[in-house]
């Protein structure tokens, strides 16, 4: 093989990987349906990642499958390959693209986190926070401006609208309380298109609150509060999952969430409103939460002697 | 201090070699201070653990090979996935590649006697033994269910109390082991090279023990810290970590993953260093990049010891945590990254010796690439919020830690063999046992990234009917895995006895480890070593004796 027939192949081999690389990058299939415009922003990032990983599978299989083939020892041949122990250009090369490459993926992920994470403080703090992080790292911020703008995500001041969920963690079930009204459930109902924030608690252990198709987890602390947001935007049924090692029912703790259009979502309230008004709430919460808890209530004793151990 | 450790040998052995002290076989089983001896001990004790944990680990995969928890009671799926992960860790990978191949190695890598400190050596090894008693023992009063994190409050209101307690101390021994073979071997890399060979002509080996020793000595004592204070929230009702009592269960994941994640690099450390000193070998070519390898040994060594809250992006930390220690993790990537590309660029033009050692060692590359890459996914922090704590991160740790780990012990079982026991391994067994390996590996552990990426946790005994398919082919994949471990076994002890007798140096390698008899004898060598090469000085012409002894070009 001559220079440019070699050159010719190196490339056509390069191309090859580029373009099955970036194929694969979006034609994957991994990821589950979405059901926010948070997840979807999620898959791009995950996709980017992807057809990067293809790629550099594809080359680096690809040299060691070649290397056995063409450089397996052949029959009767003793002899040693030749002495090359270095090369600066190439050690150079492998150490700056790849350098470029993960800090590339760096500040595209702080965009995507920025954008997906739960701000703290309220939603009109946002800015601020931002600021915050300005000055931290001015560049990575405005990257993420950036992008936020093109996104069309920019933070929205505080939103009188949003949907707050008091989410409940325990050995093995998930309690949702609406504040504002007398719901208690043990299914997680929002309104479709408004933004959401679920004010995230633990009674026992570390539980950890995560719906596959928001691409969103957050660990419940016990003794702690954390908090979740996203904006549904797909009419649903999605599973709740527990995510943190939390006894020997933690397979089991699964929950649902639905996600409603406005109507639907009003009248689930009020019926469940209703409900809790015919007679003492606390007494039917008391038993919603006995129907739910019935296999939490199999650990109690060791919960009692837990906490009369820890006083 | 370098120059006066290497003890001279009277001259009336060097005239007599069959007066030298042959080990007996009851040698093994004593507190013997002989590096070689620690080092076998060390590794048949760590296999019959891989065993045990691999026994685990068929019961939790065969749980597993259905939605519904219907093998094992409650509770019990949970200890055993606990102790899988436990033993592997603390009684296979840890003590196997460090306390195995680094005693066994290093002085002979480096042209000394023995270790700097026998004594201190020995007690390590032995420290293993209450350690895995007491893990062990736990199996008989309910052993920890609460993972191998024990994260609290889970692991404080246990039903299985005595068994956490027995966790706690045996983890408390099995660090301190790891920090006094750790001292040793920084010493004994430090202080005890032969005269003539600096830090630049060490194998990368010995590189890479150091870095893993550095890692031991700075990460393993937070570690022990944490399991003490655990203990005392678990037994004596403080509230370290109890939150009922005002304590911080974040606070622990801390101080654990302070230690746990540099233990990733502990674990896979030293093998990078094997696989530099196999890969040459049998390619016949020097190491691509020597001092690029060296260097990034240690920048893996440093920038380890600040990536551990990667492990909490969904804990609650603050938002600076995680940026900091995504580019950090990051960034972990380039010296990883130098490392393979140099593997690859040594392999290429070379003439491969496609034997077991090197299968195993290719299969390596190959395997710690895939585990490499889903890790470059996870270090971003949007990335991990959806996958942490699924099966996407048990896919990418398996290919870390059995794909990179296990099948680097394994190249170094088939490279070091003919030295350790003077008897080859039979070929073909060794490559049906690569062949199964590697088809049980990537059956049982490629598919679970998409189990994880669809919506499965871990730790879970019941899941989603939907997972079924997928978790059986799984399933399927770890009984390959376990059949292939039955080739090595037959192999190994049937060579030990009956296999052809090795030649000092059957591979034709330079690094001094061969430059003795197989096995080598009580002192390792009869006279003082001799530095004739520099370790990797393969194409320049050298040829080897019928012992395998290196004759230099210009010399013939």
């Amino acid at each position: 093989m001559n220079k440019s027939q070699k050159i010719l192949a190196i490339t056509s081999i390069a191309v090859v990987i580029v373009a099955i690389s970036l194929w694969y990058g979006s034609h994957n299939g991994l990821l589950p349906a979405t059901a926010s415009g948070e997840a979807e922003l999620y898959d791009r990032l995950f996709n980017q990642l992807i057809a990067i990983a293809t790629g550099l599978f594809l080359l680096i299989q690809g040299l060691i499958i070649y290397s056995i083939f063409k450089f397996r020892q052949r029959k009767g041949d003793e002899t040693d390959g030749p002495h090359i122990a270095d090369n600066a250009v190439l050690e150079l090369a492998w150490t700056a693209v790849p350098t470029m490459i993960v800090l590339w993926i760096g500040i595209t992920s702080f965009d995507v986190y920025n954008v997906m994470h739960y701000q703290e403080g309220d939603s009109g703090m946002m800015a601020m926070a931002g600021h915050m992080h300005h000055k931290l790292m001015p560049q990575l911020m405005q990257e993420a401006n950036a992008a936020t703008l093109q996104e069309g995500n920019t933070p929205a001041p505080a939103d009188p609208d949003e949907t707050v969920v008091e989410v409940a963690g325990m050995q093995y079930a998930w309690i949702f309380t609406y504040p504002g009204t007398e719901v208690v459930s043990a299914e997680l109902h929002l309104p479709v298109g408004r933004k959401v924030r679920l004010k995230i608690s633990a009674n026992d252990v570390i539980h950890s609150f995560w719906v596959p198709q928001l691409r969103m987890k957050q660990d419940a602390v016990p003794g702690e509060s954390t908090e979740m947001e996203f904006t549904p935007n797909k009419i649903g049924e999605y599973p709740i999952v527990c995510a943190e090692l939390c006894g020997s029912q933690h397979g089991g703790m699964r929950a649902q969430m639905f996600i409603d259009s406005p109507e639907t979502y009003a009248a689930w309230i009020e019926e469940n409103q209703e409900t809790a008004s015919v007679e003492d709430h606390k007494a039917i919460a008391q038993l919603d939460l006995q129907a739910i808890q019935t296999q939490a209530l199999r650990q109690a004793p060791i919960i009692a002697t837990h906490l009369a151990h820890t006083h | 201090m370098t120059q006066t450790q290497i003890q001279p040998i009277s001259a009336a052995s060097n005239q007599n070699p069959s007066e030298h002290p042959e080990r007996h076989w009851r040698d093994y089983f004593t507190f013997c201070v002989d590096h070689k001896v620690i080092g076998i001990q060390y590794l048949v004790t760590t296999f019959f653990f891989y065993l045990v944990g691999g026994v685990l680990a068929s019961i939790v995969r065969g749980e597993l090979a259905t939605p519904d928890q219907d093998l094992l009671p409650p509770g019990v799926y949970n200890q055993m996935f606990t102790m899988h992960g436990t033993i592997m860790i603390f009684l296979w990978i840890v003590p196997a590649v460090t306390g195995g191949f680094g005693n066994y190695l290093i002085p002979l890598m480096i042209g000394a006697r023995d270790m700097a400190f026998p004594k201190l050596n020995a007690i390590a090894f032995w420290l293993i033994i209450p350690g895995a008693l007491m893990l062990m023992g736990s199996f008989f009063v309910g052993s920890s269910e609460s993972g191998w994190t024990a994260y609290p409050p889970l692991s404080l209101i246990t039903e299985f109390k005595v068994g956490q307690a027995l966790w706690i101390f045996s983890i408390i021994v099995l660090g301190t082991s790891s920090i006094l073979a750790a001292v040793n071997f920084v010493v004994t890399i430090w202080a005890m090279r032969m005269p003539g060979m600096g830090l630049f002509q060490m194998p990368l080996f010995c590189w890479s023990m150091l870095a893993t020793s550095c890692l031991v000595i700075v990460a393993t004592p937070v570690l022990a810290g944490a399991m003490t204070l655990l203990a005392f929230d678990l037994l004596a009702g403080t509230s370290f970590f109890n939150p009922t009592g005002g304590g911080n269960p974040v606070v622990y994941q801390h101080l654990f993953w302070f230690y746990s994640h540099p233990a990733v690099y502990v674990m896979i450390l030293p093998v990078f260093g094997m696989i530099s000193e196999i890969l040459p070998v049998h390619s016949r070519k020097p190491i691509f990049g020597y001092k690029a390898i060296a260097y990034s040994s240690m920048f893996i060594c440093v920038l380890g010891l600040v990536v551990w809250a990667h492990h909490m992006f969904t804990s609650g930390t603050p938002d600076w945590l995680r940026v900091f220690f995504m580019i950090a993790t990051l960034l972990i990537a380039v010296p990883t990254g130098i490392k393979v590309f140099s593997w690859v660029a040594t392999i290429w033009g070379g003439k491969l010796r496609l034997n077991s050692a090197m299968l195993f060692a290719l299969g390596f590359v190959s395997m710690f690439v895939v585990g490499g890459l889903s890790g470059v996914t996870l270090a971003s922090v949007p990335i991990d919020i959806h996958v942490h704590d699924t099966y996407y991160v048990v896919a990418h740790f398996h290919y870390v830690l059995f794909g990179g780990s296990v099948f680097g012990i394994y190249a170094g079982f088939y490279h070091w063999y003919p030295k350790i026991v003077g008897r080859m391994l039979n070929e073909f067994w060794g490559k049906v046992h690569f062949v199964l390996t590697f088809v049980g590996f990537n059956l049982c552990f490629f598919p679970m990234h998409i189990l994880g990426l669809q919506g499965m946790p871990r730790r879970v005994a019941q899941y989603d009917p939907q997972f079924a398919t997928i978790n059986q082919i799984c399933s399927f994949g770890a009984f390959i895995l376990a059949i292939s471990t039955f080739p090595f076994l037959f192999n190994a002890v049937w060579c030990w006895f009956k296999g052809e007798k090795a030649i000092a140096n059957p591979w034709h390698a330079l690094t001094l480890e061969w430059t003795t008899a197989s096995p080598p004898i009580v002192e390792n060598w009869e006279n003082e070593p001799e530095l004739l090469t520099d370790p990797y000085d393969y194409g320049m012409g050298h040829t080897y004796d019928q012992q395998g002894h290196v004759i230099l070009a210009n010399a013939s």
